[in-house]
């Protein structure tokens, strides 16, 4: 038996993924006049940045001088590989190929993407600042253009630079809504005034009436998890007898199963709902999120909808065990499976088992992996596993496995 | 022997993530809508303010690092260290040395199209060596208007757009926005 059936974790993740928009990049095919993918957006901040113009150059005030489609300055250009020569006249000009250009502006978007994270630009999407509605696509094209501080300022309250013609807020609301890797649905891209106060969605009555549906939905799904799925017991209870190959046969199981049980079991559920937010929720879990659009057509007031009902339904997978990647029931069997191997079936050399845990920390953001696999294997008393590379995997029935390669081996009664 | 990849499908997951990231070049179309570009002018009566880093003045770089620490905080969390031009300014209304202006240049502290995150600070107890904040906003370069004796103003250029503002008791105002001043 296959004991963790990656192929339903590879659709489950990556419905999730794909669908919460965390990793569509290949945006090129997608780069028409008017659609809302990353493509899309990296356009409109050329357009925004040099309307197109490859090689222009622009003298800065301090000195520098910004180049390009997306304006590099020295250091960016420095730091991303891009160069300038001079053209017949004399004049700087940008020598890097547009493929090169957009290549650095990716790589710069990224780390953009990765500073606003660390300073939680992206707690601030859904909520309503300076009459601006925040986006993830929204922050990361008011950083390019205002930078990451002047995109912070104004999240934060603390100032909306502006020279009375164009602000940080402007640039926020004008690059709003589309497809980026750090989330966004990309159905509705590129509004000057996407506010709430402008969505007749917003109607609070509208609101309650989906929210009450969804959480019926959420409270069906807390109810079937409660009823239909027996957790593993605590890793305290069953370290002493860790290498029954019944409870390792019960753990795999269960963590083979559950995340697909789980997801069927809301298809399900959710087709069932009546209302407004049934067709919805439907199509879009039906196509695997694939088209809020579709889902919208089905009734037109949803079109300002999806903002509202990504939210609710990341709430449905969080209470299924299913946001944030997988919650902490699921992560505990995750957890409780690999201390089994380590224990029972193929000691792990360090170096393995902490690529194992970076990899389970990619997939858990909650860093259950990092914390709970560090603590159940000491815990097991292989503590030597934790601290030392060379060291062997000490069983705690005292027994010593010789470090092998970095596999894991089939556990006994598993085939 | 599976590797741990195959039998948790961790990696592979991973793989999955990670690899659209990878994928696809930009493929942009051609655009129009060109900006201003050119360098901007000065003109009669405005001087411009130099805010090169290592022109700055050293004792109001030394009270700018303390009033913008926050911001430095922020950019070092970040791993950045801006570098900071800080110029007092005098004028006839508040005199010598009656306000303080600090910019901050890294990445961190510009954007692309907006300039540098800068703050202008007024003197509000000299005694105390007390400062306030009346003015913040990202530009590339900020000029004193020599006019009236009790008014103070600033300009502020912005990829050679400017625009005017004039210190009132609730700090700095715009009273030209850049739309409406004539463009060099």
């Amino acid at each position: 038996m296959n004991l963790a059936k990656p192929g339903y974790l590879r659709v489950l993740l990556m419905t999730l993924c794909f669908g919460l928009g965390f990793s569509l990049f290949a945006y090129s095919a997608y780069a028409t006049e008017a659609d809302c993918s990353m493509g899309g957006l990296m356009r409109a901040i050329e357009q925004s940045e040099s309307s197109g113009r490859e090689g222009i150059c622009v003298q800065a005030n301090n000195g520098s001088t910004c180049c390009g489609l997306f304006q590099f300055c020295n250091a960016e250009r420095a730091r991303y590989g891009l160069t300038t020569g001079t053209d017949s006249q004399g004049r700087t000009i940008m020598t890097s190929s547009r493929a090169d250009q957009e290549a650095a502006m990716l790589a710069y978007t990224n780390d953009h993407i990765a500073e606003l994270r660390r300073r939680g630009a992206f707690n601030y999407v859904g909520q309503t600042i300076g009459g601006v509605l925040v986006t993830e696509s929204g922050i990361i094209g008011a950083a390019h253009l205002g930078g990451v501080g002047g995109a912070m300022r104004f999240l934060n309250g603390q100032g909306n630079a502006s020279d009375g013609n164009t602000t940080v807020g402007q640039y926020m609301a004008k690059f709003a809504g589309y497809q980026t890797p750090a989330g966004g649905d990309g159905t509705q891209c590129g509004n000057q005034s996407r506010t709430d106060s402008a969505s007749p969605m917003c109607d609070p009555t509208i609101r309650a009436r989906v929210a009450e549906q969804v959480q019926a939905g959420v409270q069906m799904m807390a109810d079937f998890k409660v009823t239909n799925s027996t957790m593993p017991r605590p890793i305290s209870e069953v370290a002493n007898t860790p290498c029954m190959s019944n409870e390792l046969q019960r753990i795999s199981n269960q963590f083979a199963y559950a995340p697909s049980m789980y997801a069927a079991n809301i298809l399900g559920q959710l087709n069932g709902l009546a209302g407004p937010v049934s067709g919805l929720m439907n199509n879009m879990l039906g196509s695997l999120f694939q088209s809020f659009t579709n889902a919208a057509n089905m009734n037109p007031l949803a079109n300002q909808f999806t903002q509202f009902a990504q939210t609710q339904i990341s709430s449905v997978f969080t209470s299924l065990g299913l946001g944030g990647a997988f919650s902490s029931a699921l992560c505990g069997m995750m957890v409780d499976m690999v201390l089994k191997y380590v224990q029972c079936v193929a000691p792990i050399k360090l170096p393995s088992l902490g690529q194992l845990k970076g990899s389970l920390n990619d997939l858990l953001p909650k860093g259950c992996a990092g914390a709970a696999l560090t603590s159940a294997l000491y815990a097991a008393s292989n503590s030597s596993a934790v601290k030392s590379l060379a060291q062997p995997i000490i069983l705690p029935q005292g027994g010593i496995f010789t470090p092998k390669p970095p596999s894991l081996g089939v556990a006994p009664g598993m085939q | 022997m599976k590797s741990i990849s195959k039998k948790f499908g961790a990696a592979a997951i991973v793989g999955i993530l990670a690899v659209p990231a990878t994928l696809g070049m930009i493929n942009l179309a051609s655009a129009d809508n060109a900006r201003a570009v050119a360098p901007s002018q000065v003109s009669p009566g405005q001087n411009i303010i130099n805010l090169t880093p290592s022109a700055s003045n050293p004792e109001a770089l030394r009270i700018a690092r303390y009033l913008v620490k926050d911001e430095l905080d922020n950019a070092a969390s970040l791993n950045q260290q801006p570098e900071i031009a800080a110029q007092f300014i005098d004028t006839p209304a508040l005199g010598r040395g009656g306000l303080l202006i600090a910019q901050l240049n890294s990445d961190y502290s510009c954007g692309r199209a907006m300039g540098c995150m800068t703050f202008i600070f007024q003197l509000a107890d000299r005694k105390k060596n007390a400062w306030t904040q009346v003015f913040y906003n990202m530009g590339d370069e900020f000029r004193q208007v020599q006019s009236a004796r009790d008014t103070v103003r600033i300009d502020m250029v912005r990829k050679g757009y400017v625009s005017q503002w004039v210190l009132t008791p609730q700090g700095f105002s715009l009273i030209a926005p850049a739309a409406a001043t004539a463009k060099p």
